[in-house]
């Protein structure tokens, strides 16, 4: 691991032109995530987080400035960078299966690497008995964890998540934030965190952006030394109290 | 799952009713019956009954004559519509110079075109295909290149994002995604289908049961007009159930219901 950075946002500004207003969804974002890294980003609904991913992603060319990935100017989507979108991109005409093969299916893998993904990440998930399953027929929490499967088996060298937990009930929840960070541990896949959710953020990150709105910029980053095994006990530790209470006051007064 | 399949091939017994109680009327205001309605503007069960007899072998003719012309004029059609709607979307260009040709003649009703297919082609095969074809095709490129512009987004960037290549993305992503929004499309072209081969079997043909109801008139035989009637209603709705309960099963992953 090398100190340049993995992936670079240089005042990057995205300006969303439409027929009612401009809005500057993005402004001035400077932001170097290193390998290996686990970076959360907050901030207030609208922001410019979802944006700020997009951009990321090579789905969303900045208006302004540029961002490099590998020290390679991002032109386009592909497969290096895996997006687990906020809404439902689960493929629903496809099976479970079928959905977290689509990855190296699209690469050209060959059809036992291909089974032997979708086994392992099947059983990761939990959700062995569903493979067959259309995604219809599942709950919300179990389709996000599809999307989580079909993310990491297409294999990319970084993941990028926007609030895949926003929309679950807070046991399925926690249950995923300590599994989600468990995992991180096992390969430091570098991956960026997108959430709406202070404790999350603080939970899960290795560093932590807080973003405030309008333009949508980076107001503060913060290091969160809990340690790479994080835990349920955490959340009841002193410091990381402390520091979400800090943190919450600081959001405010922005 | 089991009994829930038993139930829905079984046919309500309200339908069942509704059948019987038009044959019944049918039969008791009749010659048959009450004789309340002449045979001459009506005919009764009886002589429609008699007038397969009469025609004998030449109804399975009719039948597949009809049939073939209506099937290929859909899998043509089809075929044909998805192709050139998918090039409409996919290729800027090829849009923008088929648009003003397609968009122009949608309004047109096909039929105006039959006397011009006529001088073409006379009463031979090629224009009563190419007369139905066409019909197929104009409803079926809109819809196409409409409903593949209305795939969400979200899906199309999750693929890429995944490694997907434009071709897997045509594949895999898009040409499952428009399929539901077809259906409705593709009954309102087996409707039309029917329509038009009957229309250009008036017009001129050796065969097929649009040939017989106007040969019926000609010589004067109610009954077989309205026998020709009956076959078309029923191949009609045999056309459709088949292409219903085919959409159902490649659409099970929809949240539709399938018949
Ligand atoms: N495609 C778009 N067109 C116009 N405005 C947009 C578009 N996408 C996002 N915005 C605007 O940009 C701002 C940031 O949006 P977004 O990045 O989705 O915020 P967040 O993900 O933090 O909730 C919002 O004000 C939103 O209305
Ligand atoms: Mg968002």
């Amino acid at each position: 691991m090398d100190d340049s950075p993995f992936l670079e946002f240089n005042n990057v500004s995205v300006n969303f032109n439409t027929e009612q207003m401009d809005v500057l969804a993005l402004s001035d974002f400077n932001l170097s995530v290193l390998e290996n890294e686990f970076i959360c980003i907050v901030g207030e609904s609208g922001c410019g987080k979802t944006t700020a991913l997009n951009v990321a992603a090579g789905l969303i060319q900045p208006t302004s400035g540029y961002i490099k990935f590998k020290g390679k100017e991002i032109k386009g989507p592909d497969a290096s960078r895996a997006v687990v979108f906020q809404m439902d991109a689960v493929f629903p005409w496809m099976t479970v299966q079928e959905n977290i093969a689509f990855g190296p299916k699209s690469q050209n893998k060959s059809q036992s690497e291909v089974n032997s993904l979708v086994d392992q990440y099947l059983n990761l998930i939990g959700l062995q008995e569903f493979k067959s399953a259309w995604p219809k027929n599942l709950s919300g929490g179990m389709r996000k964890r599809v999307d989580l499967a079909r993310a990491y088996a297409s294999n990319p060298s970084m993941l990028l998540m926007d609030e895949p937990f926003g929309a679950l009930d807070f046991i399925m929840k926690e249950n995923l934030q300590e599994q989600s960070r468990k995992l991180f541990n096992l390969d430091k896949k570098t991956i960026i965190f997108i959430t709406h959710d202070l404790e999350e953020a603080l939970f899960l990150g290795d560093r932590l952006v807080v973003m405030t709105s309008r333009p949508g910029t980076i107001a503060k980053i913060v290091k969160c030394d809990f340690g790479e095994e994080r835990t349920f006990a955490l959340r009841s530790q002193p410091e990381f109290i402390n520091m979400r209470v800090e943190l919450r006051k600081f959001m405010e007064s922005k | 799952m089991k009994t829930k399949r038993l139930k829905l091939k079984l046919v309500s017994p309200l339908s069942i009713l509704s059948v019987f109680l038009t044959l019944f009327l049918w039969y008791s205001l009749s010659e048959d019956g009450l004789k309340i309605i002449s045979a001459i503007k009506f005919p009764p069960p009886t002589q429609v009954f008699e007038s397969i007899e009469f025609l004998g072998f030449k109804i399975f003719t009719d039948i597949f004559a009809t049939s073939a012309r209506v099937l290929f004029g859909l899998i043509v059609g089809t075929i044909l519509g998805c192709v050139v709607g998918a090039m409409i979307v996919f290729s800027r260009r090829t849009g923008e110079f088929l648009n003003p040709i397609i968009e122009g003649s949608r309004p047109v009703p096909v039929i105006a075109m039959i006397p011009f297919f006529l001088m073409w082609f006379g009463i031979e095969e090629p224009g009563k295909l190419f007369l139905v074809t066409i019909g197929v095709f104009m409803i079926v490129v809109v819809n196409v290149s409409e409903s593949i512009r209305n795939v969400p987004k979200l899906y199309i960037q999750a693929a890429q994002t995944l490694g997907a290549s434009t071709r897997i993305i045509r594949k895999r992503i898009i040409f499952p995604a428009i399929i539901p929004a077809l259906i409705g499309p593709l009954r309102v072209a087996v409707a039309l289908t029917f329509t038009l081969v009957v229309a250009a079997e008036f017009m001129g043909a050796q065969n097929g049961i649009g040939y017989r109801i106007l040969e019926a008139r000609r010589l004067f035989y109610p009954q077989v007009i309205l026998l020709g009637i009956i076959q078309l209603g029923i191949l009609a709705s045999i056309f459709d159930a088949v292409l219903q309960r085919t959409m159902g099963r490649i659409t099970r992953w929809s949240g539709r219901e399938s018949k």
